[in-house]
């Protein structure tokens, strides 16, 4: 029983990175491609097109800390 | 330091004849930013001499254009150290004389270098794609059909659509030596009665020598060869130039000088006898435009949104006013948010990398590129790098990481064992910088009268402090007074989003998750913290084997976390900066102080730039 409920709670963590790293890959090249765009057509758009292509990125790493959160507690919980 | 430079608005009204004079003296000093005039009523173009002066700065821009294409990115990211050269001798119309026979010269010679390069890379192609064509043919060694028209037959080799090349074979002697999906390669052997039938269906490969392919492949590498000659040749002659490269540096500033003096005149009014100069110069520096002679001064306070921003601070937070510029320069009665981010940024980057290895790496780093590096941008980015890495280190010690888990001592906090703590250290600054900001928010937009935007600041402060108590009643023993001022407190906010429809509704999860934000601190320390232990493992476990072995991937294995935490450190970091902190409180839109004046970083004139006599 705990062997499965590990076995989810790593299925689980799994997911949460993968799918929004998958999501936040695809998300952060159409914007880093407008950003280099914006860029090169004004070098004063630097920064915000800087802050602007990891603006995507934040969804990644809300799964991983998802995934965190889970194996933190999820294998505290099981142990238990 | 709150706020930028103060300034005043300087009007300088002077006859046409000491215009000129009066002109270099402004240059000279450094301090008047000019304004668009609106009284201009005959302003003259010098439009001889402008032309003239774009026209060699023209030329000396192709020059340097070729010079640039042999640097490599890390010489482009460095740049080069240049003397300055002292143009002692050249007056004004001796210098232009001078100058415009050694650009002429040397431009000369960079249009012959580039036309031949041109003429190399066709030619080079062509060599190529003829080797490429002729290696189909290797297998004809006969003269069968070699080029050598006579009165009744046509030879050569050719380019047949599969479809006619039935068609083809009835009546031309062909062979095929390379077949694909569209083409067919033949060599073929026509008699010219039938050659008009068919010549459509061929296409005709040219060859450049009349010999067998195995041989005309010979003698086009040979031809490859002497177009190495030649590059080697180009690459001689752009050394020779680049070894006058300070001295067109040189010239190209004096030409820019004199360029942005002309230039200045379009932005004065005129009359018949007289000129006007408008503009601003620093509070502190005004005392040196009283020194300038024939002209009538008119000072006077400012407060107009037109006025140029100039971000003045110590040296130790100077490097991070680039920061604030890549965002946007404040307004003139704005905030200058330059000191928050020299507090922010470093911390956040420090939280990041939080590593005591990877910080001493970056550190010798930066410093390595600011010692190199001949680029001011470049020299301020590496100042901001080198705090950040100190207080990296800093974190390094606090966390108990260096190259991850390799070390251990004892430590206050631990990325891999307790990431849920530093999961609510991330949480507890993201609390207290957005606030700052909201804070801020108020500050601003109740001096600069912008109500909005003061009401919004002062509904997200309540809905902070309504959450807070309602928190606080719930989990302690508290009157019960507290539930109801905190549950006014949320619909006062909640009451001001729906005054802006949908969207304002939409903001309230969106107020609570720019906060949640902060995580990504947490999540990027731990992530790299799992790195290095993933990275040290392998290596351990491959030390048994060979201490040598082990560490090829724990040298790969580090340097790439180096490198993946250096810029993810750096972009997250300004993002927490100009996302969750400038959208509480800051707009820019303020335009940069730009004075006239002379640049001197590579010639210099006895006399010139020492301020006004």
């Amino acid at each position: 029983m705990v062997v499965a409920e590990i076995g989810l709670i790593s299925i689980g963590a799994g997911l949460a990175v993968g799918i929004a790293a998958a999501g936040s890959g695809i998300g952060q090249g159409m914007a880093v491609a407008a950003a280099i765009g914006a860029t090169a057509e004004n070098e004063n758009m630097f920064g915000k097109a800087l802050a602007m292509a990891a603006l995507t990125e934040t969804q990644a790493l809300y799964g991983f800390t998802i995934a965190i959160i889970l194996i933190v507690f999820g294998f505290g919980l099981v142990v238990v | 330091m709150l706020k930028p430079s103060r300034m005043k608005k300087v009007e300088i009204i002077g006859l046409k004849k000491y215009k000129e004079d009066i002109i270099t003296k402004i240059q000279h000093l450094n301090v008047l930013h000019i304004k668009t005039s609106n009284i201009s009523e005959t302003n003259e173009n010098p439009s001889i001499i402008i032309h003239k002066v774009l026209s060699n700065l023209e030329k000396i821009h192709e020059i340097k254009q070729l010079l640039k294409l042999k640097q490599n990115m890390l010489k482009t990211l460095i740049g080069t150290k240049h003397k300055q050269i002292e143009l002692d001798g050249y007056t004004d119309s001796a210098f232009t004389h001078k100058s415009e026979l050694f650009i002429n010269n040397i431009h000369k010679k960079t249009k012959d270098i580039i036309k031949s390069k041109t003429e190399i890379t066709k030619f080079e192609e062509n060599i190529k794609n003829e080797i490429n064509l002729l290696t189909y043919f290797k297998s004809i060694h006969t003269d069968q059909f070699q080029k050598q028209d006579t009165s009744q037959i046509i030879k050569g080799f050719g380019i047949v659509k599969v479809r006619d090349l039935r068609e083809i074979k009835k009546h031309i002697v062909i062979k095929i030596t390379r077949m694909d999906e569209d083409n067919i390669y033949i060599a073929f052997n026509a008699l010219k009665s039938n050659w008009d039938k068919y010549k459509t269906k061929i296409k005709i490969i040219k060859t450049t020598y009349n010999v067998m392919p195995l041989v005309a492949i010979e003698y086009l590498k040979q031809d490859l060869l002497d177009i190495d000659n030649k590059k080697i040749e180009n690459k001689n002659l752009i050394e020779t130039i680049r070894k006058k490269e300070d001295m067109i540096l040189a010239i190209e500033e004096r030409w820019q000088n004199i360029k942005t003096r002309i230039r200045s005149e379009r932005h004065m009014g005129c009359t018949d006898k007289t000129f006007i100069i408008e503009g601003w110069a620093p509070q502190d520096k005004i005392n040196q435009i009283h020194k300038i002679p024939n002209i009538v001064l008119s000072i006077q306070d400012t407060e107009d949104t037109e006025t140029p921003i100039k971000l003045e601070h110590n040296k130790l937070i100077k490097p991070f006013e680039k920061l604030t510029q890549w965002f946007a320069l404040p307004k003139y009665n704005d905030i200058d948010p330059t000191l928050f981010i020299a507090i922010a940024f470093p911390l956040f980057f420090g939280i990041i990398v939080a590593d005591i290895a990877y910080g001493i790496i970056i550190l010798l780093l930066s410093t390595a590129l600011f010692m190199k590096t001949s680029k001011d941008t470049i020299k301020d980015i590496s100042k901001i790098i080198m705090t950040s890495s100190i207080i990296a280190i800093f974190f390094g010690i606090l966390f108990g990481s260096f190259f991850g888990n390799l070390l251990s001592f004892k430590s206050l906090f631990n990325a891999m064992k307790n990431p849920i703590q530093i999961m609510i250290f991330s949480l507890l600054l993201g609390f207290i910088h957005t606030n700052m900001g909201l804070v801020l928010g108020v500050i601003s937009s109740f001096k600069n009268k912008n109500y909005p935007r003061l009401i919004d600041s002062i509904s997200w402060l309540c809905l902070e402090i309504g959450l807070i108590i309602y928190i606080l009643t719930k989990t302690s023993t508290i009157p019960i007074i507290y539930t109801y001022i905190s549950l006014t407190l949320i619909t006062i906010t909640i009451l001001n989003q729906t005054r802006k429809g949908i969207s304002g509704i939409i903001e309230i999860p969106g107020f609570i998750a720019s906060w949640i934000s902060y995580i990504r601190l947490m999540a990027l320390t731990v992530a790299t913290a799992w790195l290095a232990f993933v990275v040290n493992l392998v290596a351990i476990s491959l030390s048994d084997i060979s201490i040598v072995l082990a560490s090829i991937p724990f040298i790969i294995g580090h340097a790439f976390i180096t490198i993946t935490n250096l810029i993810s450190a750096f972009v997250h970091s300004l993002r927490l900066n100009y996302v969750e902190f400038f959208n509480r409180f800051y707009e820019g839109g303020g335009k940069e102080y730009k004075p006239l004046k002379l640049n001197n970083k590579y010639h210099k004139i006895n006399g010139e730039n020492n301020g006004c006599s």
